[in-house]
């Protein structure tokens, strides 16, 4: 089954043969697609026959009454709108706005916070998780072990809850992009039973970007759109 | 009784000439070490079986229940002596003849030896 990679992060400054060198990688990798970050709709060069390239855009709200601001400005920007929180009551005011299409877990701060009830409000809402493991990959050592102890933690409270999980890369380059069965098995570092990893990256981003399709069709939001 | 086994059909991205086979497999066990311990990389059982700097290829041995810690591994990896690399992980196979089936470019000639007859 081929999957989406959602949170890939490559900078505007890469040339162009590096994004040919990407997208050759995400095809032997086999990947219907992946969503880029990009404030900015995207350029002629992510438009693949082959590959379904989205636009997502990330938002760091530093409060709750900023986050729904955020929201509406930003909302018809982007074909997938994830809300990276930082703190409880902006994790909680996302849970519950139905424009957000998923919330974003990357740094040992954000595992920290994620406690029962937060865990609550998202699995009521049906609200997607994002976990982004680009940081298992970048760190090393003490900084690795630790990160690894409070995504367990955090997980924990998840799936208690009954959260949909979905795994990421979070890359910025070629070198931090994964297969999606590989992907799977870093889970494996943050205590993710193997059939829910399997499930957060070969399951779910489809059903989420069918989701997205739908809601484009319907027109209850104008994301931005390929020109075919 | 003998232990089973699976065996990881390995491709290699890199951006420069593929290191050593004793670099790669320090560097595996290196990283095993780190995530695992000693004693997690006793159970593991790992083994390098085949490395082809050539055909970009490795076959990589581990216990049929250690699977998923070893593929975890390899993918946490990032460098090899300050090499950027990537571990694809073809495919899993409880024999080394299929193993090789999984990677074209290793010449199955060359991986599996030929039975001695007593």
């Amino acid at each position: 089954m081929r999957t989406y990679d959602l949170d890939v992060r490559l900078t505007q400054r890469q040339s162009d043969s590096d994004v040919k060198h990407f997208l050759d990688l995400v095809r032997e990798l086999e990947f219907a697609g992946f969503a880029l970050e990009s404030s900015r709709p995207l350029g002629q060069r992510f438009h693949e026959k082959d590959l379904n390239i989205i636009q997502r855009v990330t938002l760091t709200p530093r409060s709750a009454t900023r986050l729904r601001s955020l929201v509406k400005n930003q909302r018809n920007q982007a074909a997938l709108l994830v809300i990276h929180g930082r703190t409880k009551p902006v994790w909680l005011s996302a849970a519950e706005i139905p424009e957000v299409d998923m919330i974003m877990l990357q740094d040992l701060d954000d595992f920290t916070i994620i406690d029962s009830q937060i865990s609550r409000a998202l699995a009521n809402n049906d609200k997607p998780v994002e976990i982004c493991l680009q940081k298992l990959l970048s760190n090393k050592g003490p900084a690795r072990s630790r990160l690894m102890r409070v995504m367990k933690n955090a997980i924990d409270h998840l799936l208690r809850a009954k959260c949909n999980l979905i795994l990421t890369s979070g890359t910025t380059d070629y070198w931090g992009l994964r297969a999606p069965r590989d992907l799977a098995a870093l889970g494996y570092l943050a205590s993710i039973p193997e059939t829910e990893a399997k499930n957060a990256i070969l399951q779910r981003p489809l059903e989420l970007i069918k989701k997205l399709q739908t809601s484009m069709n319907s027109g209850s939001s104008k994301p931005h759109r390929r020109k075919d | 009784m003998r232990s089973r086994r699976r065996y990881l059909a390995v491709r290699l991205h890199t951006k420069e000439k593929l290191p050593s086979e004793s670099t790669f497999r320090n560097a595996v066990w290196q990283q095993l070490q780190e995530l695992y311990g000693e004693l997690g990389v006793s159970r593991i059982g790992f083994w390098l079986i085949a490395y082809r700097q050539e055909s970009h290829a490795a076959i990589l041995r581990c216990q049929h229940d250690q699977v998923e810690p070893l593929r975890a591994a390899l993918a946490a990896m990032t460098n090899c002596n300050s090499t950027p690399l990537l571990l694809h992980v073809v495919g899993i196979s409880g024999t080394i003849r299929k193993a090789v089936s999984l990677l074209p470019q290793l010449d199955a000639r060359d991986v599996i030896k030929p039975r001695k007859h007593r």
